[in-house]
Order: C-alpha cells, then sequence, then structure tokens
C-alpha cells in the first residue's frame, strides 16, 4: 500500500512534456565513402505534436506496460546542408603526335592537364525536406544520488520504448535543387576563371556541368534517389533517434521526489522540533486514459 | 577515389596570355634534334637559380626516338634520359607541366658544345605555342624582327568539336647577310585549342638565334571586344 499518491494530470504532463522536448537541439555530420562523397551537416530541434496517455495493455506486441504516446512530432531543421566532393580526373588539351610515320609517332607533344582535382559543393536542403516522429515513452522510477543537493532522488526518467519516423516528405522541386548543386560544383572548379577560359574547357570536357551529372550517376527519378541518399546511405534519422534516446533517458527527469523526503519541516519555536522526513523505499507508476499516479512507499 | 590536396585548375594556362620562349612555361613545348652522340647534363634554373638537373644519353641506334623533359617533373638530380642520335630522328621534348612556382629555362650541353638552351633558339629546332586567349596576338622574333598576327578565334556557338589540328609557321632569314628574319604566313587564324608550330631557321652569323614573344594586342571574345594598350599603342586596328 502507498504511503503516498501523487496525480499528475494529462494536461500538465503535455506541457511539461512539450516544454523539455522543444528546448532540445542537436548538431551533427554524417559522411559517405567512395569516388563521389555526399555528406549532410544538420542542426535541428522538435516541434512538440501530441501527447496521449496510453494504460498498459498486456496485448501489445510492443510494450505492455503504460506510456506516453508523443505523435507528430516535427524535425525542424535549423541547418539541413547537403554536401557532394566530386573528383575530376584529368582533363588534358594539347598534346599531337608532331611527326608521324607507319611505326608510330617519332616525335610526340605531351598535353597539359588541366584538371586532377576535388571539387566540393554544399547546397541547402531544409526546405524540401519533411520529417516527423511517434515517440512511446515509458516513465521509469529510478534511484540516483544528486551530488548537487547532496541527496538521494526518486526520478520519473523517461524511457523510448518503441519509435517510428514518418517517411521523408520531399518536395517535387528537387530537380531545381539538383541543378543548383551542380552550378555550385562548376563555381567551385571554375568560379576564379574568365569567362572566355571556362568556355573553352566547356568545349573541351563537353561541358563541365554534363560531365559532373555523369560522375554523380544521377539517375531519372531524382527524388526516389535523394529519398535514398538520405535513408540509407547518410541516414541522420537514425542518429537523431539515438539522440533523443540518450537525452531523454540521461538528462530529463518529468519528477523527482528527494529520498527522504520532507514531511514537516524543522521548528524552532514555540517548541523546537528535528523536521519530519520519509525514506522511500519504493516508487510505482501507474499511466491511465487521464492522468499519471506516482505511489511512494517509504 | 578522392584524392585531397590537389590544386584546382591548372590556373596559369588562362593567367599567362603572354609568352616569351626565354621563359619556358606550360604554352611552351620545345623540340630539339640531337646532334652529336654522346652523354650531356641539363641544368634548370627557376628565378635564376639551378633548379634541377639531369643526365641525357643521346645513343647510337637503335634507341628511343624522342624523350619528353618535363622541366618542373625531373625525377632525381641523376637521372637520365635517353634518346638515339640520327639526323633528323633523334628528338628531345622540352615541356613544362607545372609553372606555377614560375617559368624555367634550360641548357643542355657537354664539353663539345651546346645541345639547347632556351634563350638561345638555333636552326632546327622547333617552338610550340598554345595561345588560348581568344583575340589577336602578334608573335615577334626580337632577333630579327619577323612578325606573324595570330587570331584565335573563339567559335561560339560552338561548332562540336573545335578545330584542334597544329598549324605550322616558318620563320625564315630570307637573307643570310641582312639581320632580318620573317615569318610565313604572316597572319593565321584558328581556334583556342589549335598549337602554333613554329620552324626556325638555320643558325647564321647574322641572326645566331631567335627569340619568340607573344603580345596579346586586342580581346575579342564573346564578352568584349577590345584594344589592349599594347594594341593601342601599336595602332592595330580591329
Amino acid at each position: 500500500m502507498n504511503d503516498l499518491t501523487i496525480a499528475i494530470s494529462a494536461g500538465a504532463l503535455e506541457d511539461t512534456f512539450g516544454a523539455l522536448i522543444e528546448i532540445f537541439s542537436f548538431q551533427f555530420s554524417k559522411s559517405t565513402g567512395g569516388s563521389v562523397q555526399f555528406s549532410i551537416n544538420v542542426q535541428c530541434h522538435f516541434e512538440r505534436g501530441q501527447m496521449t496517455l496510453m494504460p498498459p495493455d498486456p496485448a501489445s506486441l510492443i510494450y505492455q506496460g503504460g506510456y506516453f504516446d508523443l505523435s507528430d512530432v516535427v524535425i525542424k531543421w535549423d541547418r539541413l546542408d547537403l554536401g557532394v566532393t566530386v573528383h575530376i580526373p584529368g582533363v588534358n588539351v594539347g598534346g599531337f603526335c608532331l611527326l608521324p610515320t607507319p611505326w608510330g609517332c617519332a616525335i610526340q607533344i605531351p598535353p597539359t592537364t588541366l584538371f586532377d582535382v576535388d571539387i566540393t559543393a554544399t547546397i541547402p536542403i531544409d526546405n524540401i525536406v519533411d520529417s516527423r516522429l511517434d515517440l512511446g515513452v515509458a516513465p521509469v522510477p529510478t534511484h540516483v544520488w544528486n551530488s548537487d543537493l547532496q541527496t538521494y532522488q526518486w526520478l520519473l526518467v523517461p524511457h523510448v520504448v518503441w519509435q517510428e519516423l514518418q517517411l521523408l516528405d520531399i518536395a517535387d522541386t528537387v530537380a531545381d535543387l539538383i541543378d543548383g548543386l551542380i552550378t555550385n560544383l562548376v563555381n567551385d572548379a571554375l568560379g576564379f576563371l574568365p569567362d572566355w577560359a571556362k568556355d573553352i574547357i566547356d568545349e573541351l570536357v563537353g561541358g563541365l556541368a554534363n560531365l559532373i551529372r555523369g560522375l554523380l550517376s544521377l539517375p531519372t527519378d531524382l527524388q526516389a534517389w535523394l529519398s535514398n541518399l538520405l535513408r540509407v546511405s547518410l541516414d541522420p534519422f537514425d542518429f537523431i533517434v539515438q539522440l533523443v534516446e540518450n537525452y531523454f533517458q540521461n538528462d530529463l527527469s518529468l519528477y523527482s521526489l528527494n529520498d527522504p523526503m520532507a514531511v514537516l519541516p524543522k521548528q524552532t519555536t514555540p517548541v523546537a522540533l528535528p523536521a519530519v522526513t520519509m525514506p522511500i523505499t519504493n516508487v510505482s507508476i501507474d499511466v491511465d486514459a487521464t492522468e499519471v499516479v506516482i505511489g511512494v512507499t517509504s | 577515389m578522392i584524392k585531397p590536396g590537389i590544386s584546382k585548375l591548372n590556373s596559369n594556362i588562362f593567367a599567362t596570355t603572354e609568352l616569351d620562349t626565354s621563359q619556358l612555361t606550360s604554352q611552351i613545348v620545345l623540340v630539339v634534334p640531337t646532334q652529336k652522340q654522346g652523354r650531356y647534363r641539363g641544368v634548370i634554373s627557376l628565378s635564376g637559380a639551378t633548379a634541377a638537373t639531369f643526365s641525357l644519353a643521346v645513343l647510337p641506334s637503335p634507341a628511343e626516338p624522342f624523350a619528353i623533359i618535363d622541366l618542373s617533373d625531373i625525377p632525381s638530380s641523376d637521372y637520365t634520359f635517353n634518346v638515339v642520335e640520327m639526323a633528323g630522328k633523334g628528338n628531345l621534348v622540352i615541356h613544362v607541366s607545372d609553372d606555377t612556382e614560375g617559368p624555367r629555362a634550360v641548357q643542355v650541353a657537354n664539353d663539345s658544345g651546346l645541345l639547347v638552351d632556351n634563350r638561345q633558339l638555333t636552326g632546327n629546332q622547333q617552338v610550340i605555342l598554345n595561345l588560348y586567349r581568344p583575340g589577336v596576338h602578334q608573335v615577334t622574333d626580337l632577333t630579327g624582327g619577323g612578325q606573324c598576327t595570330i587570331t584565335v578565334n573563339q567559335l561560339l556557338p560552338s561548332p562540336p568539336p573545335w578545330p584542334t589540328a597544329q598549324i605550322t609557321v616558318a620563320v625564315q632569314q630570307p637573307d643570310p647577310t641582312k639581320a632580318a628574319t620573317q615569318m610565313v604566313p604572316s597572319s593565321v587564324t584558328k581556334s583556342p585549342l589549335q598549337p602554333l608550330v613554329f620552324t626556325l631557321p638555320a643558325s647564321t652569323t647574322t641572326v645566331p638565334n631567335i627569340h619568340l614573344v607573344t603580345d596579346l594586342l586586342a580581346v575579342t571574345d564573346r564578352f568584349r571586344t577590345e584594344l589592349t594598350e599594347k594594341g593601342r599603342a601599336r595602332n592595330f586596328r580591329i
């Protein structure tokens, strides 16, 4: 039997949880290997979605205990930059046989190598990628030492018990975006040259933009290509889920109780009395559709 | 694979619009016929100081018909290039693949005499100039005064492909008693990708060597058409 029972309403929890989610922000970058290297540079935060309290369900295949269902948590990109580094192989100018003979070239004039270079470009894609996250979060009582307060505490720590990333929605303007990426790559390679020199290089390589398109091996379906690149090759979302889980379990507490818990404060008048405290041996959590009940046992 | 740390582009090719055979850059190639069998010492200068040395072995047949010597990339100071000695068959091809540190000079000689010195080019040697900048260039032999006007046309919209075949210009000394040279033809029109091959006259007492320089007199690309300062100074008309 509980010595103390505390109830927190669904509305109060939603406000608290929503505020805690929205102050969380993070950044990281990932990249692929190979002859064409893609990278992603991410900085983002969350916008709260809806929260529903889910009572225990013994028939559930995923989690049978009570939990908070956080749905439609929006991943807001403060920065989502897609980078690409391409190696342009040697492009030669000149070079010819000055004296051909029936047995081969008797005087070969060597060409001059114009390119043998890596070029890099980055474009923002935050405005074309829309992602949302659904989370099941169970409150788990945890007994820890608080060194700042010099006391033990019982904390209500949210544990992610399941998560689902809603599929990316990539805007159909991705073709324009890829055009912009290639333009940036061309500028990285040739930006410092006068226009007449760019014309000569375009003549030599049949258009540098075309050459880069060939090196990137871009398919017709650019939306599927970008989706595959983001969700399979670069996959920032798996990392985001890991960061969320770590944040919830290591940095968040929905509720805390000092152990021992102060019941009555120390009194000096009219009679000096020591503080009355209650040690807590166990904390239980019950989730129903309207509230979370915290049971405290001494 | 991605190679880290590679320079972006051999940009000097486009930065240098005027050439001088006494200062070898990536737009100039020398073709030097071998003369006598023997071993030679090559000395490459950069900014007036010795930058590299090499050995050259001119051998009896059979041997390599030509040796390509990259003045900016000599493998080691004791490296030996081999080439055949046969009149009209053995040749050195001297070029600078990377001139970002500056133009080079080269001298190849042994105790019997000089095989080549780019500051004293002589007969039977050939000079290949690559002029990319669209416009009107003037090639001048500073020794004998011969000139050739080179019009580099930027063919736009591009008829694929631009011509790339080399064009030959002969530097001649019509009268060996007079210190005057001429170039035949005296004017050439070419695409940016066509090299110019200058054949040089035999050395004489009046014209002992040839020194070619180019001057850009006018720029005529699809973005602008105007005389350069040199073009205005020489009253050149477009």
